[in-house]
């Protein structure tokens, strides 16, 4: 802009003149108006800085066209008029208006007239430059109002400080809470408020961030005018002029002390959760286990009584024998739920051991078949299998039994009496095997917590059992490194895919390759 | 099968119910039994001059000594090594005891016919049921 040559406009009624001008002011690119309407046009127009101005002309006089110009020009631009002795009321009338310069006709040189101009462009432009470092001024003590105004009226405590670490501002918030004054904190005064167990480990992480430039943000108490001590979130970070320079740092510090409260209570819940959780998971593993010495002692005395019944020929020894058998299936049964238990614990407490050996899967489904045919036969459950003569792989022989016999078992429970299919197949070195009835099915919400701990689908009014079988059942298929899923649609039964590698569990995979 | 002299089967379970069921069950049947709560009792038996057991059923979770701790001592014993051992536990891992404690492990619980296989195994067959009707 300071460099920008000035925009001149020349108004004369006299062409000899403005030629005159012209040719004086050729470098500048002058306007030409022979009139005061011809100028009120290009002043319009263009932003003039210069105007070289007759007074007397016909029509629009300079004066009029000078205070035309006040009112419609925006910035006005200087004006130099040019007069007669004739117009000496006129010149002070221009003079009056604001004109900057007068020059008397006839004009000697063209010198007097560049000078003049040449002084009014300068004039014109210091002007203009006092004019804008004022509103830049203004804007800028406004800003400043509004930050001060932000930072006095935020929640937080809120401070800046000098780049050498001197605090040298505190907001309102900040002498509110801590109820202290300027002269007491100033500088590193601030000390006194915090908590002495925290306040070296402030001042180390302080000074660091001073000395390396980084922002810093940590947690610490600071007091209350009360005397008492609240958590804090202290956030600071260096503010840098145009060069990288930090010139300020500016620092905030956020009440945290029950948003930490709630945490902490939080983190001590979890933790009494947890312990709970443990504790309960150990009570069912010392349970199970202590249930199971007794019914070793019961079933043996029961078999022990049976046998020697059966050594006698008493009357009434079949009715005996009979009451017998009854009380063993039920201790039978009771260790198969305790069992169930104990699985449970060991699952959880990652002692689930497959104990792997070369075993007939196929054997197995048979085996569990047969066995589950008198429960079937009593459900009105056709059992159908159709397996592969032999599917060999390796695995542990009790726990597959256990899962086959688990899912053959609940699709007898939950069959409603229709059919159940059994297959299993050898498929790329993978035993699928499937468990298929057409029973009451499972809704679709309840298929997800399925294979869950104590889990079941249905109310347990109607169906015993703990509810572990199907938990069991997954831990086992996983722990043989295979999967286990359900299809199910109610009212039209379910099919549960067991999916089983032939080469046994990835666990003994490893150490056969480790050893 | 062949019948040998049986000079006893000892029982080692801190569960006294067991313990004496064990005891009666293979009395009933004819077989000299007898019992310890612990391993520590059981070596003191053992160690006291009468004769020595044909085999020992050693339960694995006892207080005072476990079946662990005895079945060491045991090997150690030049006069007692030789007794077998058959192992009865609750514990998931047989083959981890069978492989540590180097016995015959059965899980428990075991059923009267297992028992019998155990006695007529290491004692010969019953000649004389003391039970009778």
């Amino acid at each position: 802009m300071e460099n920008a040559a000035p925009v001149i406009l020349l108004v004369d009624d006299d062409p000899g003149v403005l030629e005159t001008y012209r040719r004086s002011f050729a470098q500048f690119e002058p306007l030409l108006a022979h009139d005061g309407v011809a100028a009120q046009t290009i002043l319009s127009a263009f932003a003039v800085d210069v105007v070289v101005c007759d007074l007397k002309m016909p029509g629009m006089k300079g004066l009029d066209l000078m205070k035309w110009a006040r009112e419609h020009c925006q910035p006005n631009p200087e004006w130099i008029v040019v007069s007669g002795e004739a117009t000496l009321d006129a010149t002070i009338q221009a003079l009056k208006l604001g004109a900057f310069d007068f020059i008397c006709k006839p004009i000697l040189s063209p010198m007097q007239l560049r000078t003049a101009v040449t002084n009014a462009a300068r004039h014109k432009r210091l002007l203009a430059e006092v004019a804008e470092r004022r509103a830049l001024e203004v804007a800028l003590r406004e800003s400043e109002r509004q930050v001060r105004q932000l930072v006095e009226n935020i929640a937080d405590l809120a401070w800046s400080a000098t780049a050498d670490g001197r605090i040298d501002f505190y907001n309102r918030r900040w002498y509110e809470y801590t109820g202290t004054t300027f002269e007491q904190m100033e500088g590193w005064g601030w000390r006194s408020v915090h908590h002495p167990a925290l306040l070296e480990q402030v001042v180390e992480r302080w000074t660091r961030a001073l000395a390396t430039g980084e922002p810093f943000e940590m947690e610490f108490p600071l007091r209350r005018a009360d005397g008492v001590f609240r958590w804090f979130l202290t956030r600071v970070r260096p503010l840098r002029d145009a060069d990288g320079r930090i010139t300020r740092w500016f620092g905030t510090n956020t009440d945290i002390d029950e948003a930490r409260a709630a945490r902490s209570e939080r983190e001590r819940l979890i933790a009494d959760l947890r312990q709970s959780v443990e504790a309960r998971d150990e009570f069912l593993a010392i349970a199970a286990h202590e249930l199971r010495t007794p019914l070793t002692a019961l079933q043996l005395q029961l078999e022990g009584t049976a046998h020697l019944i059966g050594r006698t020929s008493n009357p009434g020894n079949d009715k005996l024998l009979g009451k017998l058998a009854v009380a063993s299936r039920q201790v039978t049964h009771l260790g198969t739920l305790v069992n169930g238990l104990l699985d449970v614990a060991r699952c959880i407490q990652g002692r689930l051991i497959i104990e792997t050996e070369e075993v007939d899967l196929a054997e197995i489904v048979r085996a569990v078949v047969e066995r589950c045919g008198p429960q079937a036969q009593s459900a009105g459950c056709a059992l159908i299998v159709d397996a592969e003569k032999e599917v060999k792989g390796r695995g542990d022989r009790t726990r597959l039994d256990q899962v086959v016999s688990n899912l053959v078992g609940n699709s007898i429970k939950y069959g409603a009496g229709q059919p159940i299919r059994t297959t299993l197949h050898a498929v790329e070195g993978v035993a699928l095997l499937r468990v298929e009835d057409r029973g009451i099915g499972i809704r679709p919400e309840d298929t997800a917590r399925l294979f869950a701990r104590f889990a079941r689908a249905v109310s347990s009014n109607s169906y015993g059992g703990l509810g572990l079988g199907l938990y069991i059942a997954r831990q086992i298929v996983e722990a043989h490194g295979g999967t286990i899923d359900v299809a199910s649609e109610v009212g039209q039964g379910s099919t549960f895919t067991v999916r089983i590698p032939l080469v046994g569990p990835p666990a003994e995979r490893k150490r056969e390759a480790s050893s | 099968m062949t019948t040998l002299a049986c000079t006893g089967i000892f029982v080692v379970d801190d569960d006294d119910d067991v313990r004496d069921t064990f005891i009666q069950t293979l009395t009933d049947e004819g077989y000299p039994a007898f019992g310890a709560a612990n391993g520590k009792e059981a070596l003191g038996k053992l160690r006291d001059g009468a004769p020595l057991p044909c085999v020992i059923l050693l339960d694995m979770m006892m207080p005072v000594m476990d079946g662990r701790a005895f079945r060491a001592e045991q090997l150690q014993d030049g006069l007692l090594s030789n007794i077998p051992v058959v192992v009865l536990t609750a514990h998931a891992d047989i083959r981890g005891v069978e492989r540590d404690l180097r016995t015959g492990v059965l899980r428990k619980p075991i059923s009267l016919a297992q028992l019998f296989e155990i006695a007529a195994t290491h004692c010969g067959k019953p000649t004389s049921p003391r039970w009778s009707p």
